[in-house]
């Protein structure tokens, strides 16, 4: 069973990881347009609701408002520092000195080729 | 042969009304009561997101947007072409839940309604007026476009 609650390491190489590198996460969930026999249906998750899935609405809310009430600033920050923070590779070295350190998330997005967009 | 025989009852009556998960590949043919249904991922994904479409007979039927998908159909272990189809479209990748939804082929035109995006599918049973959808120990009914908790199915006679 896939928790609602899962790792960011999950939800990063998972597929919006695609629209993170590429800074198309939108605030908002995505649905298609309604025709005929086709009413709305979900098609990307948005920053909110990646957001309050990993932390819960209230956590989520308050990061908003921190960011100036933007759902895609806060889950980019949080997300960031997260990883920042949280995955050190020279807590797995034999000698971690001899590693150089390693680049913030938002630089590494950028190395890849990605976009980091500007609030 | 008592015994084998009774194993052989004992299966097909525990195996009754269970319907088998399909991966979906790149290019996939269902036969459907409307006629065929073709899945074929894109090659390029464009701004819109389209990952897989989805035709009937060949006309524009249906669009995925996610990296894969899963169906059930409601012909499992028969011949038949299938009715209904219950298609997980994975939109967030492998580790989130799929948007899921039903087509109906029955209905003229065939329609393809949104069930969840909250479930993880493990089971599926048919009826002729809904579909039951199991999912985290829990039985869900998806009828007449409304998701209802139901409870769990008997085994038999499914």
């Amino acid at each position: 069973m896939v928790s609602e609650r899962k790792c960011c390491i999950c939800r990063i190489i998972s597929g919006d990881a695609n629209r993170y590198l590429a800074g198309t996460i939108a605030s908002d969930d995505t649905y298609t347009p309604a025709r005929p026999g086709h009413p709305p249906r979900l098609i990307a998750r948005g920053a909110k609701s990646l957001l309050t899935g990993q932390i819960g609405s209230a956590a989520a809310g308050r990061l908003a408002t921190q960011n100036g009430n933007n759902y895609v600033k806060a889950h980019r920050s949080w997300l960031s520092s997260l990883i920042d923070n949280g995955v050190n590779f020279k807590n797995f070295a034999c000698d971690p000195t001899k590693l150089d350190n390693v680049r913030t998330l938002p630089d590494l997005v950028t190395a890849v080729g990605g976009t980091n967009p500007t609030f | 042969m008592f015994k084998l025989s009774l194993v052989t009852v004992l299966l097909a009556v525990y195996c009754a009304g269970t319907y088998a998960q399909t991966s979906g590949g790149d290019h996939n043919t269902i036969q459907t009561v409307a006629g065929t249904l073709s899945v074929s991922k894109v090659q390029r994904v464009q701004k819109d997101g389209i990952t897989f479409n989805a035709s009937l007979n060949g006309t524009n039927f249906d669009q995925l947007y996610g990296s894969h998908y899963t169906y059930y159909t409601d012909a499992d272990r028969t011949n038949k072409p299938a009715a209904r189809i219950v298609l997980e479209d994975f939109i967030g990748g492998f580790s989130d839940l799929p948007s899921v939804m039903l087509y109906d082929f029955r209905k003229i035109p065939p329609v393809a309604l949104p069930i969840s995006d909250k479930l993880d599918i493990d089971d599926i049973r048919w009826t002729d007026s809904s579909v039951l959808l199991s999912a985290d120990g829990n039985w869900y009914s998806f009828s007449g476009n409304r998701l209802s908790r139901v409870k769990a199915p008997e085994k038999a006679g499914q």
